[in-house]
């Protein structure tokens, strides 16, 4: 039980996650108790799809996307105020014409040929692949934020509560305005990509008007707001991890069931006996979905990691031609791989996807065993390969390859064992199961569709390959594209796309342990 | 030394003026009733001496800060502050806005809700006071921002009796200790006790101390003529037509 509720928190990505949240809920706690009382919900809304077209931007050009939201926010501002003033066609209509164009214009953009895939993490936000320094970057922003919102606490209290007067008070409209815009425009910046465009204003917004149900004064319900905030992501994390669904989408979820939830215990429609009633089913359904997977934390796991071929093979012709018993057949010790047209080779692209893989598998607890860790050598041999993960006793082994298909076909696929008499027999079952656990995380991780060239569903089993054949504990293959598709070969080649793609397969290896006490 | 001279002001919105010809004082000590129809200028007089709206002729001249006590039928009742936090805000005219809030801040606004008679309320949602109350904290604020001249904006309307009691006293107790008290009100009987009357209806109708301006042909052109006469001497029992 204990292990079920903590095991999430053990994964890198999934703390990062949290700290995320954590500091888009802490922001839009305070934030969005003004954003209410000033009636700013749907600038919030057009500045969140205004800077579409900079996120987008930052996408292809490969640049941070905070930097990209910054200039995209910007660029809004500037043409708003310019087409604002055309008096021919007026204020409303000339914000309402910028923000739909620029927000269609990113749309455009990004399903433009030559932009890389991932739309829709852009629209709905990458919470599982916030890194290191996207947190650094966003924490000193929600810190600026939040020094701001107190030095201007007073003033926007009192513009809020009688801008009429305010002037008589020397408190500055106008002021206040352009800092609560400038504050909104940061608070999306800092959530927009993990929320991303569309889901930012929800989480950034709904806790506080869920406060706003309880809270008799302004501080208590920013507090309580960051407080809403901070539960419904846990329970939204909580949610995603348990039941594989965009964590994004959950955390928006819960976010408008907490205000559900309010509204209802508010409004008195449900009475203290159901209230009572309706928490202990969420904490019993919480409990439950938890209890059902229950995953123990990797602690204690080993696990072999096999990224697929090097890149001094083909300067080793001699050595890796040498043929070998594959245990169904003979043949070659190694093969060099595959690549992209671009020049990108299967041996880089695995490993860096294995080291990532590693660190969050270690992150979690486990021991990773890498049958390299270089890219300059040759080898080892497919045998060996096998072998190693054999030899450490390891719980579950995972070869990464890409694949070199047909260049019209797309998409990954799992390989696993069939069931060999003496090679395979013992770990068929186990690793069907450990395919399905994978072609699963991945498939709902990384949005890259099931092979379309090959296999059946993602899924390809296969008696010729060494590394499975020898191997004594459960251990599949994955391809995690097709290097010679253009679409793919984008996709792999973008280091954001291979974050998203270890802990994909990170949380495709806990859930095939988490069976597997 | 005076603390308002308006001379020869006219204003108004979007090149239109809606209020010509003023011209008056106020002294300290003194209160102020500004008598006239809706839409006579009361409140454009008021947003100009704030400084809101710039006159389109004339002169204002004002010697200090000028704190405001708006109409608490225009306050926001969701919004969550107490009574204490609102006469806080006050504090705004005496400190810039980024300034942290010092114990001696607190203490003087409780002192302030003390003054209206509130301080046992300074914990009690603003929002959930009534309206007589709430408007005795909207002076309170006006206290705490320390103005040696306050505008009351119909301070009167829509106030329990209580309330309009305690706030007829400390009106005379504020010009007591030498503050200019402008006032705008419906209720003419009220204006006697007080220093001036200023008559407003588009225009400056008359200014000078009750008992000479308030006339029944004074009255009549302030609220065009639409004035009901109760039996009683001339002028005493005079109310206007929207008087509550």
């Amino acid at each position: 039980m204990t292990h079920a509720l903590f095991h999430p928190w053990t994964l890198g990505f999934m703390q990062h996650a949290l700290a995320e949240l954590a500091l888009v809920g802490i922001v839009g706690g305070a934030l969005g108790c003004w954003v209410i009382f000033y009636g700013l919900a749907y600038s919030a809304e057009s500045l969140a799809h205004a800077l579409f077209p900079g996120l987008v931007g930052a996408a292809l050009l490969g640049l941070p996307l905070l930097l990209g939201g910054a200039v995209g926010v910007l660029g809004a501002a500037v043409a708003v105020a310019v087409f604002g003033r055309a008096p021919e066609i007026g204020r409303d209509t000339a914000v309402a014409v910028v923000i739909s164009s620029l927000f269609g214009a990113g749309v455009v953009l990004a399903l433009s040929q030559a932009s890389p895939p991932g739309l829709e993490s852009l629209l709905f936000g990458d919470l599982l692949g916030v890194s290191r320094v996207d947190l650094l970057v966003a924490g000193i922003l929600a810190a600026l934020a939040l020094a701001a919102l107190g030095a201007l606490h007073r003033l926007l209290l009192a513009v809020g509560f009688d801008r009429g007067s305010s002037r008589a008070l020397v408190a500055r409209p106008l002021v206040a305005d352009l800092a609560l815009l400038a504050l909104l425009a940061t608070a999306i910046v800092i959530g927009v990509q993990g929320l991303g465009n569309l889901l930012v204003v929800a989480v950034l917004v709904g806790p506080s008007a869920t406060a706003r149900l309880f809270a008799r004064r302004m501080a208590p319900m920013m507090t309580l707001a960051a407080g809403i905030a901070i539960a419904a992501s846990l329970a939204g994390l909580y949610l995603s991890y348990y039941a594989n669904i965009a964590a994004g989408a959950s955390v928006a979820a819960t976010v408008v069931v907490a205000y559900l939830l309010g509204h209802g215990v508010r409004a008195g429609r449900i009475p203290i006996v159901k209230r009572v009633l309706a928490v202990a089913i969420l904490a019993l359904a919480c409990a439950g979905s938890a209890a059902a997977s229950s995953p123990p934390t990797l602690r204690g796991r080993t696990i072999a990691i096999d990224p697929g071929h090097n890149g001094g093979n083909y300067r080793h012709a001699a050595q890796i031609d040498r043929l070998v018993n594959a245990g169904t057949l003979r043949k070659a010790c190694d093969t060099t791989g595959t690549q992209t047209n671009a020049g990108y080779t299967e041996a880089a692209y695995t490993l860096d996807v294995s080291l990532r893989l590693a660190s969050l598998l270690r992150a979690a607890g486990a021991r990773v065993v890498l049958t390299r860790t270089t890219n300059t050598g040759w080898g080892p041999c497919i045998t060996q390969r096998a072998a190693i993960g054999n030899r450490a006793h390891v719980s579950v082994a995972l070869s990464i390859h890409a694949d070199g298909g047909p260049s019209s076909g797309r998409g990954f696929h799992v390989i696993y064992p069939p069931s060999i008499r003496g090679l395979t027999d013992d770990i068929a079952v186990a690793s069907y199961r450990l395919a399905l656990a994978v072609r699963a995380a991945f498939h709902a991780g990384t949005g890259m569709p099931y092979a379309t060239y090959i296999g059946r569903a993602g899924l390809d089993r296969r008696s010729d390959l060494g590394g499975l054949n020898l191997s004594d504990v459960p251990k599949v293959f994955v391809e995690t594209g097709n290097m010679r598709n253009a679409t793919d070969a984008r996709l792999l080649a973008n280091a954001r796309f291979r974050r998203r793609e270890a802990q994909a397969l990170a949380r495709g290896l806990a859930a095939f342990l988490a069976a597997r006490p | 030394m005076t603390l308002l001279r308006v001379e020869g002001l006219t204003a108004g919105y979007d090149g239109r003026p809606v209020l010509h010809d003023v011209g008056f004082v106020l002294e300290p000590g003194e209160r102020i009733g500004v008598l006239g129809p809706n839409g006579g200028g009361k409140s454009t007089l008021f947003r100009v001496l704030l400084g809101e709206l710039d006159p389109f002729g004339g002169t204002v001249y004002a010697a200090a800060r000028r704190g405001f006590v708006p109409q608490t039928e225009r306050s926001r009742l969701d919004y969550p502050v107490s009574a204490l936090d609102v006469a806080l805000m006050g504090t705004l005219s005496r400190a810039p806005w980024w300034r942290p809030l010092r114990r001696s801040d607190r203490r003087f606004a409780l002192d302030s809700l003390g003054r209206v008679g509130l301080r046992e309320l300074a914990g009690d949602r603003f929002g959930e006071l009534s309206g007589g109350k709430r408007q005795r904290v909207l002076v309170a604020r006006a206290l705490v921002q320390d103005a040696p001249i306050l505008l009351l904006d119909e301070p009167f309307t829509g106030v329990d009796r209580p309330s309009a009691d305690a706030l007829e006293a400390l009106l005379a107790e504020l010009a007591a200790e030498g503050r200019g008290v402008l006032i705008a009100t419906h209720d003419v009987d009220q204006v006697r006790a007080w220093d001036s009357v200023l008559c407003l209806n588009g225009r400056q109708v008359a200014f000078g101390p009750p008992e000479r301006t308030l006339t029944r042909a004074v009255l009549e052109e302030t609220y065009g003529g639409e004035i009901v006469a109760l039996p009683g001497e001339e002028g005493a029992g005079i109310l206007p037509p929207h008087h509550h």
